[in-house]
């Protein structure tokens, strides 16, 4: 029952966290916490990449859909990214995080990613 | 075959739980997929038990029995909580599971099992979980 957490940043404005391990009621408090600090400041976007994440319940998944409320709160948003057989089947189960795409591979993702940063950089909505 | 664990009402003892649960099923021959779900389960209904279930701080046990035959496996989970029967929940919608309301945890054992049935008998609540399998 152990989580590893390790957060990096590629872009100004987001924050990557990559998990590795299950992500249950009793770890789930630690993710809380680096999401706080992760979302500090001019961040306004988390990833949440998923490939080391075996399982997930729902402390975890609420976890995840307070994490987007925040960053929407903030002009940005939360995104999953390379989700495993088990953590995939719970997601669809609950239609998590509505509205929210799920990427399938890092590269799509920051292809996406580096779209909406022009677009805001070009004065687009 | 058959198995009954003992619990303390405390989160922590998750681990053992799924330590426990695995051994059982790995034993009766199921796979890592049938384990995973079935733990699933276990470990919302058994947080459902220590977050809702106690007024006092003392320890309760929470006994879980297990039960693997005939290309059924049930678990029946009996505590001696006050009275709350989960499955008369409302399904979740967006905002309750953003706001961290109940629905959420309800829905997935639903959708992880065949059957759930509860019943409060001589102050214990029990749950029932089935899931069919092949054999």
């Amino acid at each position: 029952m152990t989580l590893k957490i390790d957060t990096s940043s590629s872009k100004p404005n987001v924050t990557r966290i990559s998990l590795t391990g299950r992500l249950d009621t009793n770890t789930t408090p630690d993710l809380e916490s680096t999401i706080d600090a992760a979302i500090a400041g001019e961040k306004t976007s988390l990833v949440f990449d998923l490939a080391a994440l075996a399982y997930i319940s729902s402390a975890g998944l609420r976890a995840l859909f307070r994490a987007k409320k925040t960053c929407e709160g903030k002009g940005g948003d939360a995104f999953v990214v390379n989700l495993q057989p088990q953590v995939q089947k719970v997601f669809d189960i609950v239609k998590a995080m509505p509205g929210t795409s799920i990427f399938t591979s890092w590269e799509e993702l920051d292809a996406y990613l580096d779209s909406m940063q022009k677009k805001v950089l070009e004065g687009d909505d | 075959m058959k198995r009954t664990i003992s619990v303390p009402n405390r989160t922590e003892e998750l681990a053992r739980l799924h330590t426990e649960l695995v051994e059982f099923l790995e034993w009766g021959g199921m796979g890592t997929e049938f384990a995973e779900d079935a733990f699933l389960v276990t470990e919302e209904i058994f947080v459902n038990i220590v977050s809702h279930g106690y007024e006092d701080d003392d320890e309760h046990l929470v006994e879980i029995g297990l039960s693997l035959e005939d290309g059924l496996f049930t678990m029946e989970f009996r505590d001696d909580a006050r009275a709350f029967d989960p499955l008369a929940a409302s399904p979740p919608d967006p905002d309750a599971v953003s706001s961290g309301a109940g629905g959420l945890g309800i829905h997935l054992i639903r959708s992880l099992s065949d059957r759930v049935s509860y019943e409060r008998r001589e102050g214990r609540n029990i749950l029932t979980v089935e899931r069919r399998f092949e054999e």
